[in-house]
């Protein structure tokens, strides 16, 4: 982490999950600036935050439209929204919004921190991929595109190598059916080729394709890379 | 619809005219051809066969005209035939006068033959015609009956009750039921929503006194509409309101008594479906009790249990955590998490099973592989199955069916949850896929101690579980129900069975694979 702390907006209602959330963060040296409902949250986006985390259930506005607000005013700040279980189609339009990522509440301290991360890398990383991505017996090349597993080179389609390039350049970032369609095929294809795609890619890349480790499947919503340790 | 509808009319209105006709002019007309007809022909049979012979053409024609049109033509051809045979057969012919007394007394002869026969071939024809009438009544009124008992709602049945009475018999029809203490219109043909003071008084009268009331009638005959009670055996149901355009009475007696059959038919249907709907609020109340009551213990206990863990491990943490080893302290938040996370399960499954009841379950299905939402559900399931060892044996080529991924997790995720919590630890649960003939099944195996084969299906219901004396289970009892709800909803079976090779439950959900599933290009 650099060294002026970086600062994380949090929008919730709930004084509890706040209180949590402030200590949880501080205790990983975030700053934070704390907004009970949508008003304060447009307010507090004056102070530049550098990640916002957003519970999509608010008194006085609804989550998807506050979001939308903020990605009118700030493009670039990552967003993490906090959704409740079961809404699976909020998650993707928040996603589609503009959010980086969501948590299902209740969520797991640990599980918030690894979407942040993976939210603030993509963010610093947007200028500059690292040239070999490493996720534990998974090597990927993307300057040379040569794909290892342990070491043993494997040979992918160039569909299946464009899908591994673009979960790997948003590893541990959750990527939706759309956004991957659109990416791969420039169009709104029908999601049974990508899931076509992603079986065939598990096979060549995990160690158990039916209980994948490496790209794993957020049900209703889209596929996840696992962040890298 | 419509057309059918025009089509009844027609139909329903050609059987008017024959019951009921105005004065037409053409069956006096051809009864004078047919007098005119027979005349010549007795003419040219005349010089062969004689005089009497041509009585009898005469008469053929006159009974002819009976039977077709009825008694007022054929006493006009028997004047007219008697004329006719006075002016052109008897002496001195072409007059009217008659030389021959003995000719009087045929002539006089002739005519009553000729009224007589005219007569009875009337009443013949009369009664014909009504039996005709009847048959196409009753076939009417089946009709109507059994249009009525194929409809569901109490609307469909009010409007079909209106519809066919106003067709039946060219009229306008409204039907008022009670409501909040007075009686309102809830259908009419033409469709009416409203009607005037006089009306109104007229059918409330009629609907607290049990008799008719309005147009025609003792009471209130100043009102527009006729209106006549509805009931059965078992007490008033409403009132229905006729009217037509028609000045005078609105009913022959046939029409009325068609109009009473159709109003018993119609009070039947509406008894019919309040029936149904009392049954339904009954068993829904039966079953709401139930289901609070079982509600209340279940929560009492699943609810309670891992609170009661949560708060004694955060108590005993904050009040003695100088009294506590560092393990022991670890041991107690891992009991907080833990419990917490069967709390969350268990208001998850409300929630569900919640949904479920309300109909609020709306799968969101597309073509998916059976194989990747296995593996997300052992992902979400990880904890719950660590104490267990999963085989998984998942057919290679499986093809795509039509799920809600999300909803077919959780049925998956119940069902690794129930094999891991009635299977001992250290056990294998194995998962299996393959294709089932047009189906692709998924079957759950544990090595637990199965199921008592009396309760296959009822584990399956809301909050049952298996009884067992020495132990309670940490289940919600509505894991199974949900699943259940879940997969019959995406159009799937789930079943219960016992291991054939071992003791151990067994579930298998079948899902249909699509008729034409579609075939992927992944060359590309």
């Amino acid at each position: 982490m650099s060294a002026a702390p970086l600062k994380v907006l949090v929008i919730d209602d709930e004084p509890p999950i706040r209180k949590l959330l402030r200590m949880g963060l501080s205790t990983q040296g975030y700053d934070i600036l704390e907004a009970p409902n949508g008003k304060a949250a447009l307010d507090l986006l004056a102070r530049n935050p550098d990640l916002i985390l957003l519970d999509l259930g608010l008194p006085d506005i609804r989550g998807h439209e506050l979001l939308r607000t903020i990605r009118s005013r700030n493009d670039s700040v990552p967003i993490v929204v906090l959704s409740s279980r079961d809404d699976e189609p909020g998650k993707v339009e928040a996603l589609d919004l503009g959010a980086d990522d969501y948590v299902t509440k209740p969520f797991g301290m640990e599980e918030l921190l690894a979407r942040m991360r993976a939210a603030l890398r993509h963010q610093l990383q947007i200028h500059g991929e690292r040239p070999i991505f490493r996720l534990g017996d998974l090597s990927v090349d993307l300057v040379r595109r040569i794909v290892k597993v342990r070491d043993k080179e494997i040979k992918l389609s160039p569909k299946e190598y464009d899908l591994l390039r673009l979960l790997v350049q948003h590893a541990g970032k959750v990527l939706t059916h759309r956004f991957l369609l659109g990416e791969l095929w420039n169009d709104l294809t029908d999601a049974q080729y990508l899931r076509v795609y992603v079986r065939q890619l598990r096979q060549k890349i995990e160690t158990d394709p039916e209980r994948p480790h490496y790209v794993l499947t957020e049900t209703g919503v889209g596929y996840r890379l696992r962040a890298p340790d | 619809m419509l057309e059918a509808a025009r089509r009844e009319e027609r139909r329903v209105g050609r059987l008017r005219v024959n019951a009921q006709s105005p004065f037409e002019p053409w069956p006096y007309v051809t009864s004078l051809l047919a007098v005119g007809g027979a005349l010549v022909v007795g003419h040219l049979i005349h010089p062969w066969l004689g005089i009497e012979n041509v009585d009898l053409v005469l008469l053929t024609a006159i009974v002819a005209v009976a039977v077709r049109f009825g008694l007022w033509p054929s006493l006009l051809a028997s004047v007219a035939a008697s004329l006719g045979y006075n002016f052109f057969f008897m002496e001195p012919t072409h007059t009217f006068t008659i030389a021959d007394p003995t000719n009087v007394a045929a002539l006089v002869f002739f005519i009553v033959m000729a009224v007589l026969v005219s007569n009875v071939a009337a009443q013949v024809r009369t009664q014909a015609v009504a039996a005709m009438g009847r048959a196409r009544t009753n076939e009417l009124l089946y009709a109507f009956s059994r249009k009525l008992a194929g409809v569901g709602t109490l609307d469909d049945v009010l409007w079909a009750s209106a519809y066919q009475t106003a067709l039946m018999l060219k009229v306008r029809v409204v039907l008022l039921l009670p409501e909040n203490g007075t009686i309102a219109v809830r259908a009419g043909y033409p469709p009416e929503d409203l009607l005037n003071d006089a009306d109104l008084a007229a059918a409330k009268w009629a609907w607290q006194n049990d008799r008719t009331a309005g147009r025609g009638s003792d009471t209130l005959p100043g009102a527009k509409r006729l209106f006549l009670p509805m009931r059965t055996g078992r007490g008033a149901l409403g009132v229905v309101g006729i009217d037509s355009d028609k000045p005078g009475p609105l009913f022959t007696p046939d029409e009325r008594r068609l109009l009473d059959a159709l109003i018993d038919q119609s009070a039947l249907a509406i008894e019919r479906v309040h029936l149904v709907e009392d049954m339904d609020k009954v068993k829904r109340t039966v079953e709401t009790d139930r289901l609070r009551s079982a509600l209340l213990t279940s929560i009492s206990h699943d609810l309670k249990t891992p609170l009661a863990a949560v708060l004694g491990s955060a108590g005993t943490l904050r009040d003695l955590a100088g009294n506590l080893t560092d393990a022991q302290k670890a041991e107690l938040l891992g009991t907080i998490i833990d419990e917490s996370e069967r709390l969350n399960r268990f208001i998850a499954n409300l929630l569900d099973m919640t949904k479920l009841e309300s109909g609020a379950v709306t799968p969101n299905a597309s073509p998916m592989d059976v194989r990747e939402i296995v593996g997300s559900a052992l992902r979400r399931a990880g904890k719950i199955l660590g104490r267990h060892h999963v085989e998984l044996a998942l057919a290679g080529e499986l093809p795509m069916v039509e799920l809600d991924a999300v909803l077919f997790e959780q049925v998956v995720f119940n069902l690794l949850d129930n094999a891991a919590k009635y299977s001992p630890s250290g056990s294998t649960i194995r998962v299996q896929a393959w294709r089932d003939d047009e189906f692709v099944a998924l079957q759950i195996e544990d090595e637990g101690e199965g199921i008592p084969p009396d309760q296959l299906e009822r584990i399956f219901d809301k909050f049952h579980r298996v009884e067992k004396a020495d132990q309670v289970r940490a289940g919600t009892g509505l894991g199974l129900a949900i699943s259940r709800g879940f997969v019959e909803a995406m159009n799937g079976t789930v079943m219960a069975t016992n291991r054939a090779d071992r003791s151990g439950a067994q579930f298998t959900i079948r899902v249909p694979i699509p008729a034409q599933p579609k075939r992927l290009d992944t060359a590309a």
